[in-house]
């Protein structure tokens, strides 16, 4: 209560004074004394001691984290984010794809991988693997086997990039430094003979569209096959080894109606103990033909024939 | 109670009043104000985080950084530095916590009563939470929430630390953030290393970068730099015989723009690309690392050829001499030069100086080739007119009727006839008339088609006159058509970015460098063996004169008026095109109204570049095709020169012309070395 009484009877005896010497008599009292050397100690202590900034300066250090992340600083710190995320979604993506077409075993799988305007980065040995595994004829298409060995020999071919178009497939054979040695391409036709499905989902040849009227029993069929010369037989079934690889009896084999990019679909219809399945080749169109004339009972005649897959022939 | 007692006692009540209303005034603004004071983050370091998108020549040499700061400790930062900054932007630094209470007093003072004069006070602590924190706009509410973020950052951070934030993100000007990156850009050494003078000269220029800019104003820079040196001597961090001498001491600036590619017209062609392609953002705040296809010894002759040939131009032309920085009134030039087997820009400068204007005449100017253009007419003649380099030609007074417009009578730039000549003869001569009796024959599509398949993308007009090169290409463009003759018909297009990495090291893109066969390789080099003797021979020989003595073609190009002069010539390995003009339609004329041609302004910049962009280098011809024989022939008839008669002109014929020539033509296999002079 004391304090409080000092500023009452201060304000209440400054309106009293009748005179300047009892306003003075007045004013020069201890009280005031102190006061203003209380405040004359907090104005120098202030200049030598800084305790006002100070004391702001550890209030808002307290409340900085309830304050908005606002400022060039902060902006700048949302923009270096936004673009570190949309960076890193590149860099993701790329070497998800990358890493896609490392692990691939065969062109297919990178050509499934890739969209239009993707490219992916081999090396020259996993090109060559993958270039092996390919049907002869499309190989051919792409590049002579005698061309890329030429190429391998020369000792500068270091990667191959694999650029997915609209149209097809372009593969750089590159040295060192991204120069092009050879550049091929692989038309969006024979794409699609790559990459198309090899295990049907029907069960039976009857159910696959475009084999109804082609459909021979698996001895007829392996007959006929026996008769063929060694390149007819590797052109009508190019890989082999996967009929070797699949478990079960094969019991009739179909050839589709369609001609895809000198391609055509050969199904066999295959029983296990448990379930039976239709898994497809791509044979190469002239080998179909010489084939059907076989299973059929006509003259093979000249390779150079026309349009094998016209007319009908029942089973 | 007197009257003057009452007016005492009212006047007291009223100033306490006032002080109580000011005092919870300040009290409301103040909690008013931080509500939306931004948070200051921890650690403050946090503002160099940023990792910088970094640049990098062929070389491997970085070249510019971008975003993100060079920050180094306070002890890698010369004291000197420390000492100018601290006593020219606030002596008392070391002492106050974050507000200069005499100076901001004396400031209010000063701004108050003294109209029309404007006193700072800011402590280097307020400019540090400005520069992070907020806008430029003056107001006394921004001036307010600076100064509560600079108690704030006084309050949690040392000194050192503060002192240290600051000296790394101020700026400098010409790019340069923070004084390593200054200490490099300025005087090419670093901060550490700056002595007493160049430490002074870069503390004053934050005061106003492009104002106290030692490149561009050298005294005003002094100036400033002596004010430092006082403000030192004033706080007694040197004496004023140091200052003084300081002051005296030889500043060894870099020289900007010669070897220096920062802040390039280089490096602004490949930053476009990189904003078009990854946009600005991430450009400038990803920390993306790019590596482009610039070599800086070439760069730098390019550099050197451009300054030395636009000053014997000037000198030539009576230019007036630059005032204030600005060469208005003086001719511009732009020089590039393409790997030919690649396409990859190996240099490029897109003026006479980046500082004073950014303009890329490299790749934005479409300026008229002229006669730079005929060589995709005379290919266009070989291919689609069955014409050879010995096909006669009369060379006379043409006018080529145009549908619905008027006649195309083209001169020659002679002015005057000489009759019949062979074409390889008219091209190195570059005779307008015969060229516009090809184009005639050949029609314009074709020509069009032929510049098309050399990679030259700007519109052309169809129109007969585009053969002499009246639509507009940019010297980028015509270095890399000329690139496709270079190598038998093989196009590329050009490039400058070879990869494109993240922060850390992921590739996001890489250049797969591949060419296309867009040119008959036979025709392509009979062009080249036509180009050749523009340089042996004909309006580019001035190249052979100025000592520049490997294989190689080209072509000159001057446009009606003398506007632009062009010379774009090749060796096997790298195509350089050069041109030269005014920015605003000014003819290139000496004061006796003589114009300068392709040869004479343009060739002398293109000779003294390749001179020393090829120095060392062994000789290397152009390949010649298996079906090519050379032919000596008479340059009036085309006819084969007997072998006792009289030397004629080389000719490069293509096996199936040969039957053409009477039997005794001479015809031989090309010599190992390929060359046919």
């Amino acid at each position: 209560m004391g304090g409080l009484l000092v500023p009452c009877r201060l304000m209440e005896e400054l309106t009293e004074p009748k005179d300047l010497r009892e306003w003075a008599a007045r004013v020069l009292t201890l009280h005031v004394f102190v006061l203003a050397g209380v405040m004359l100690a907090m104005i120098f202590a202030e200049l030598k001691l800084h305790w006002v900034e100070r004391a702001i300066g550890a209030y808002l250090v307290s409340t900085n984290s309830d304050r908005p992340e606002s400022g060039a600083i902060w902006e700048k710190g949302r923009k270096a984010q936004s673009a570190r995320s949309a960076i890193e979604q590149l860099a993701n993506n790329r070497e998800a794809y990358q890493r896609m077409a490392r692990n691939a075993g065969n062109l297919s799988e990178i050509v499934g991988s890739l969209t239009p305007g993707q490219g992916a980065m081999l090396s020259a040995e996993h090109f060559r693997e993958i270039y092996q595994k390919i049907p002869q004829g499309l190989a051919a298409e792409m590049i002579s086997p005698f061309e890329l060995l030429r190429v391998a020999n020369e000792g500068r071919w270091s990667r191959t990039y694999l650029e997915k178009s609209s149209d097809g497939l372009v593969v750089y054979l590159l040295e060192p430094n991204n120069h092009v040695l050879r550049q091929f391409k692989l038309a969006s036709a024979s794409l699609a003979i790559l990459t198309r499905r090899t295990e049907a989902s029907s069960q039976t040849l009857e159910d696959v569209p475009g084999f109804q009227s082609r459909i021979y029993s698996a001895e007829r069929f392996f007959t006929a096959l026996t008769s063929l010369a060694e390149d007819e037989r590797r052109g009508l079934i190019p890989q082999p080894e996967r009929l070797l690889e699949v478990s079960g009896q094969i019991t009739r084999v179909g050839i589709s109606d369609e001609v895809l990019a000198g391609f055509v679909d050969i199904g066999f219809e295959i029983r296990s103990a448990s379930q039976r399945r239709v898994l497809l080749i791509q044979g190469q169109d002239w080998a179909v033909w010489r084939l059907r004339s076989l299973l059929e009972g006509k003259s093979p005649g000249s390779r150079a024939g026309k349009g094998p897959l016209e007319g009908h022939s029942p089973q | 109670m007197t009257v003057w007692l009452r007016r005492f006692r009212s006047a007291f009540y009223l100033g306490l009043l006032l002080l109580g209303v000011a005092a919870a005034g300040l009290w409301i603004v103040f909690f008013v104000t931080l509500r939306d004071l931004p948070q200051v983050p921890e650690p403050l370091s946090r503002i160099i985080e940023t990792p910088p998108t970094e640049i990098y020549a062929a070389s491997g040499e970085r070249i510019m950084l971008i975003g993100g700061r060079e920050a180094v400790p306070l002890n890698r930062v010369s004291p000197f530095f420390l000492q100018a900054v601290t006593a020219t932007e606030d002596h008392r630094f070391w002492d106050h916590r974050g507000l200069d209470l005499l100076r901001t007093v004396k400031a209010f003072w000063v701004n108050l009563f003294h109209s029309g004069k404007v006193e700072g006070a800011s402590t280097i602590t307020q400019q540090l939470a400005k520069n992070l924190f907020f806008t430029f706009h003056r107001t006394y509410q921004r001036k307010f929430r600076e100064l509560l973020v600079a108690l704030q950052i006084e309050a949690r951070y040392s000194k050192n630390e503060i002192l240290d934030a600051y000296v790394n993100q101020i700026a400098f000007g010409v790019g340069a953030h923070g004084v390593e990156q200054a200490s490099q850009v300025f005087f090419g050494k670093p901060a550490l290393q700056l002595n007493l003078a160049e430490s002074a000269l870069l503390a004053g220029l934050p005061k106003s970068p492009t104002r106290y800019n030692p490149f561009r104003n050298f005294e005003r820079a002094k100036e400033r730099q002596k004010v430092v040196l006082s403000r030192m001597a004033a706080v007694g961090a040197v004496s004023r015989e140091e200052a003084a001498r300081a002051y005296e001491a030889r500043l060894n600036l870099r020289v900007p723009g010669r070897t220096e590619p920062a802040g390039s017209y280089f490096l602004d062609l490949v930053l476009k690309d990189l904003e078009e392609r990854y946009g600005t953002d991430v450009v400038h705040h990803a920390g993306l690392r790019v590596f482009t296809t610039l070599d800086p010894q070439l760069q730098a002759w390019a550099a050197d050829a451009v300054q030395n040939g636009l000053e014997k131009l000037d000198q030539l032309l009576k230019a007036p001499a630059p005032v204030g920085g600005d060469s208005a009134g003086r001719p511009q030039a732009a020089l590039v030069a393409v790997e030919a087997h690649s396409g990859a820009v190996r240099a490029l400068i897109g003026g006479r100086d980046y500082g004073e204007t950014e303009y890329n005449r490299a790749v934005q100017n479409n300026r008229l080739p002229g006669s730079g253009f005929k060589p995709f007419l005379y290919y266009a003649a070989f291919e689609k007119a069955g014409l050879n380099p010995v096909s006669v030609f009369v060379d006379r007074k043409v006018t080529i009727p145009i549908p619905g417009q008027p006649p195309w009578a083209p001169r020659n730039f002679s002015g005057d006839y000489q009759g019949p000549m062979i074409l390889k003869r008219a091209l190195s001569h570059s005779v307008n008339s015969i060229a516009a009796q090809l184009v005639e024959r050949t029609g314009a599509p074709a020509v069009i088609d032929a510049a098309r398949r050399c990679g030259i993308k700007s519109p052309l007009a169809a129109v007969p006159s585009v053969a002499l090169g009246t639509s507009g290409v940019s010297p980028l463009e015509m270095a890399s058509a000329f690139a496709t003759l270079a190598t038998g018909g093989m196009q590329h297009d050009a490039y400058w970015i070879r990869r494109v990495e993240d922060s850390s090291g992921r590739i996001l893109e890489e250049r797969i460098v591949s060419g296309r066969r867009t040119l008959d390789a036979s025709i392509a080099f009979q062009v080249v063996d036509m180009m050749r003797a523009v340089l042996d021979e004909g309006t580019g020989n001035v190249i052979r004169q100025l000592g520049f003595h490997l294989p190689a073609a080209g072509k000159t190009g001057t446009t009606d008026e003398f506007n632009d002069a062009w010379f774009t010539g090749f060796t096997p390995t790298l195509s350089v095109s050069v041109w030269v003009g005014f920015d605003r339609g000014m003819s290139l004329r000496d004061p006796q109204g003589r114009g300068l041609t392709g040869g004479r302004a343009a060739a002398p910049l293109w000779a003294e570049f390749m001179r020393k962009a090829t120095e060392g280098e062994p000789q290397r011809e152009f390949t010649v095709p298996s079906d090519i024989r050379f032919v000596q022939v008479n340059p009036t008839t085309g006819q084969p020169v007997l072998p006792w008669g009289p030397r004629g002109v080389d000719a490069a014929l293509r096996e199936v012309q040969m039957q053409s020539l009477t039997p005794f033509s001479g015809g031989r296999e090309p010599s190992l070395a390929g060359g046919g002079q």
